[in-house]
């Protein structure tokens, strides 16, 4: 992906130590899998809509009952989807220049995350490993809980077309938690 | 804030999904007359009480779905299906955090 360029253009001061930071990972591979339930693809991805997994280096996403996103280093989901099985109606999608993906990492993340979208995210309604698909700041988001080490963490991927707005606004939400931008 | 019960994606702000209308039966193209069809096309019962009707749930999981609302009250008789709210899928194929950092490429 030596020629991927962000949706995100502006340069910010990085705050890389900040206690809450949100982080530009576009130009992570993304393929998109579209399967009926039925399908012997769905059974190879193994995770229901709403969940997520952390299979051969990738990140196995289930964004929509019968859509699913991969997540990962390239070589590593361009491996995992080709051995995703093609049988039945199947289709698989490199989306990775389509889309853009920021994490938001910090205690306070759900609480930045609260003011710009009206899921619950209470642990029990959101835990690790949850995915959701929803407005976010008025953009149709897919949100993934993918929590490092002990701390809060979400995967935050949208329309390419939004990834400039949508990276401003989370930073405007976040201003008052102090949230920094870290490379 | 109006909650819609999605079957799918559990209770969601009604500015998440769209109001489709009322459910109705659709009748046979072949067979309906021309005041069936129009009827069927351009006339709601539009009652004070409860009704069926059709929403689709945008922002969420894309599905359309059928719902009854009390158009007095805008409470929804139906909820979603048990197990459906998300966090409650199947443990098994919960993200494992012990392997972490997904993200390459940058």
């Amino acid at each position: 992906m030596s020629d991927f360029a962000s949706s995100v253009t502006k340069t910010y001061p990085e705050a890389a130590d900040a206690a809450l930071t949100l982080t530009d990972v576009s130009a992570t591979a993304k393929t998109l899998i579209r399967a009926d339930i039925t399908a012997a693809a769905a059974q190879d991805l193994g995770v229901a809509f709403g969940a997520s997994r952390v299979v051969d280096g990738t990140l196995v996403a289930a964004t929509r009952p019968t859509e699913w996103v991969v997540l990962g280093p390239e070589p590593q989901v361009a491996a995992y989807v080709a051995a995703v099985s093609d049988a039945g109606h199947v289709s698989k999608v490199d989306f990775t220049h389509g889309r853009a993906l920021f994490r938001i990492t910090g205690a306070d993340a759900a609480k930045v995350l609260e003011k710009v979208c009206s899921i619950d995210w209470a642990d029990n309604m959101m835990p690790d490993g949850a995915v959701v698909s929803a407005s976010l700041a008025k953009v149709t988001c897919d949100i993934i809980r993918n929590d490092v080490g002990d701390a809060r963490s979400y995967f935050i991927m949208s329309d390419r077309s939004s990834g400039q707005y949508l990276f401003d606004a989370i930073l405007d939400a976040g201003d008052e938690f102090n949230m920094g931008v870290a490379p | 804030m109006m909650l819609v019960p999605c079957p799918n994606c559990g209770p969601r702000n009604s500015s998440d999904l769209r109001y489709v209308g009322e459910s109705h039966s659709r009748p046979n193209p072949n067979t309906a007359t021309p005041e069936e069809w129009r009827t069927y096309l351009y006339m709601e019962d539009n009652p004070a009480g409860p009704l069926k009707e059709t929403w689709y749930c945008r922002s969420g999981c894309r599905q359309y779905f059928t719902a009854v609302r009390n158009t007095s009250t805008n409470e929804f008789e139906n909820h979603p299906l048990p197990g459906a709210k998300i966090g409650s899928v199947d443990p098994s194929f919960h993200y494992v955090s012990e392997s972490k950092s997904v993200e390459g490429n940058q």
